[in-house]
């Protein structure tokens, strides 16, 4: 399997099957951060499209020794938050709660369907509520797992500030959850 | 909440990720069981952590990288070449993203779509030629051997191959839908059907027009089809084209150890003086000539082949 600075070397060359092979690496996890931010599968496959689009034109200027992975996530970042922006917050805040609720899934097998789906929707509405970049870094640390360095490095800052991140995140949504009850 | 508590709170990710040590772990623990507040901090984080989204299907995944590239090839017509004329060539209706897996699974089914002659633009999602066009392609780059071709989720039918001029091939064939186009010599599909089609055992004529536009050097995989063909074919009309085809590239390693093995198996006397003129020519070891003809030398002492070999044998 070819590292991520052969594929993106290979990729500069005009090699299109080596885009195809990062997209086929990376598309889950872009995918997954996308449809956190704007709801439906149908809006983040939109992203996810041009997030791919976006980074094959920006590889040119994309600095060898960078993290692709990182870098991919802060343009997925952006493209989610343009495309919140572009739809005048018609479905932002996920006011398209119910679909959302769909499309997490969790794991509360014990749990009814209609209660899982309820709480789902109800963590959802807290998620709406934090600001993009503390949403940015509860989906990276909890709903896609990873660790807080490659979080600091995509929301471009330290480490300790990324844990101040999170823990008022959760803060924040363990207050909202409180008064959704 | 108290410093206490901010404290117990940001320490619960590591505990989470197994990091802290066993002391810290139980304070925390305990901390947890006394106080509310972050007793729910805590359970929240494990209801975060348990919620992901939901998977998208292999073949939205797959309409999504297919839209990708083709906006890409848009944007870069010099790169777009043989795809930008055939995508005027699948112009049906925009397939939903779930379709397209079935449209790849259909690629077996028989179908037929022909090519028109007008661009049109991208349309937002895959169209069904799109992505049958997009992974036979992508196929035939990747199958970079024989097996590959082999072992191929594709297989082509009804093949016909015709030289098109400007050093490019016309094929026509069938995957799941007949396939009418026209592509450089050297195109990576190009080799991957005038592979298969050497390989097909029902017909003569097939294989031996494919022969005759199979140059070996191009793609490592036709000349091995050729080699197959020159030793293994029934037919002694197709052997003796493939091994005209071969050795019209002189000093080919993969060549020369077939053409040896000619020597040592086949029967025609005519193909055996053909391989060891290539073997002359190359200058090959003369053990390994004598070798090749060694098995048949209480019988073949006095043939043509035999005379020859040893002349050059015992001329070095």
């Amino acid at each position: 399997m070819r590292s991520d600075t052969e594929l993106v070397d290979a990729i500069r060359g005009g090699d299109l099957e080596a885009f195809d092979e990062l997209m086929r690496r990376y598309e889950r996890l872009v995918y997954r951060v996308a449809v956190s931010f704007v709801s439906t599968p149908e809006n983040a496959f939109d992203v996810t499209q041009t997030v791919f689009l976006k980074a094959y034109r920006g590889l040119a200027g994309f600095r060898s020794e960078a993290n692709l992975k990182t870098w991919l996530l802060r343009i997925t970042h952006n493209e989610s938050v343009n495309w919140l922006r572009s739809i005048g917050g018609r479905e932002a805040g996920h006011e398209n709660i119910e679909a959302f609720a769909d499309v997490l899934t969790g794991r509360e097998s014990q749990e009814s369907d209609f209660l899982a789906r309820e709480r789902r929707a109800e963590l959802e509405r807290a998620m709406a509520k934090l600001n993009e970049r503390y949403r940015l870094a509860v989906v990276l640390r909890y709903f896609q797992g990873l660790d807080i360095a490659e979080i600091s490095a995509v929301l471009g800052c330290s480490e300790g500030v990324t844990k101040n991140i999170l823990f008022r995140s959760v803060k924040s949504l363990r207050e909202s959850l409180a008064g959704l009850a | 909440m108290n410093d206490k508590c901010v404290e117990m709170q940001k320490a619960m990710d590591e505990l989470f990720d197994e990091k802290l040590d066993e002391g810290r772990a139980d304070e925390l623990l305990g901390h947890i069981d006394g106080c509310p507040a972050c007793a729910a901090h805590w359970e929240l984080l494990g209801r975060l952590r348990s919620a992901t989204a939901a998977e998208p299907t292999d073949a939205e995944l797959l309409a999504m990288r297919r839209g990708v590239i083709r906006a890409i090839r848009t944007a870069e017509p010099k790169r777009a070449g043989w795809l930008e004329s055939l995508r005027a060539a699948f112009m049906s209706p925009v397939m939903g993203v779930g379709l397209a897996a079935l449209i790849v699974v259909a690629a077996f089914v028989a179908g037929r779509a022909t090519r028109e002659s007008t661009p049109v633009a991208a349309p937002a999602l895959v169209s069904a030629g799109d992505v049958i066009v997009d992974e036979i392609h992508l196929a035939a780059s990747k199958n970079r051997e024989l097996s590959d071709v082999e072992n191929s989720p594709f297989s082509y039918a009804n093949v016909e191959v015709e030289d098109a001029g400007g050093g490019k091939l016309a094929l026509r064939f069938d995957v799941s839908r007949h396939v009418d186009v026209v592509l450089p010599k050297n195109d990576p599909l190009v080799a991957d059907v005038l592979a298969q089609s050497l390989l097909d055992q029902t017909s003569v004529g097939t294989k031996l027009r494919a022969i005759s536009y199979s140059a070996p050097s191009v793609a490592p995989k036709v000349r091995e089809a050729l080699v197959r063909a020159m030793l293994e074919d029934t037919n002694l009309g197709v052997r003796m084209k493939a091994q005209e085809m071969l050795v019209a590239t002189p000093g080919d390693p993969a060549v020369e150890e077939a053409l040896l093995t000619v020597l040592k198996q086949e029967e025609t006397v005519q193909m055996r003086l053909v391989a060891i003129d290539y073997l002359m020519r190359s200058n090959v070891a003369p053990q390994k000539l004598r070798d090749a003809i060694t098995p048949r030398e209480p019988e073949a002492r006095v043939d043509a082949v035999y005379v020859k070999a040893m002349g050059y044998v015992n001329s070095k």
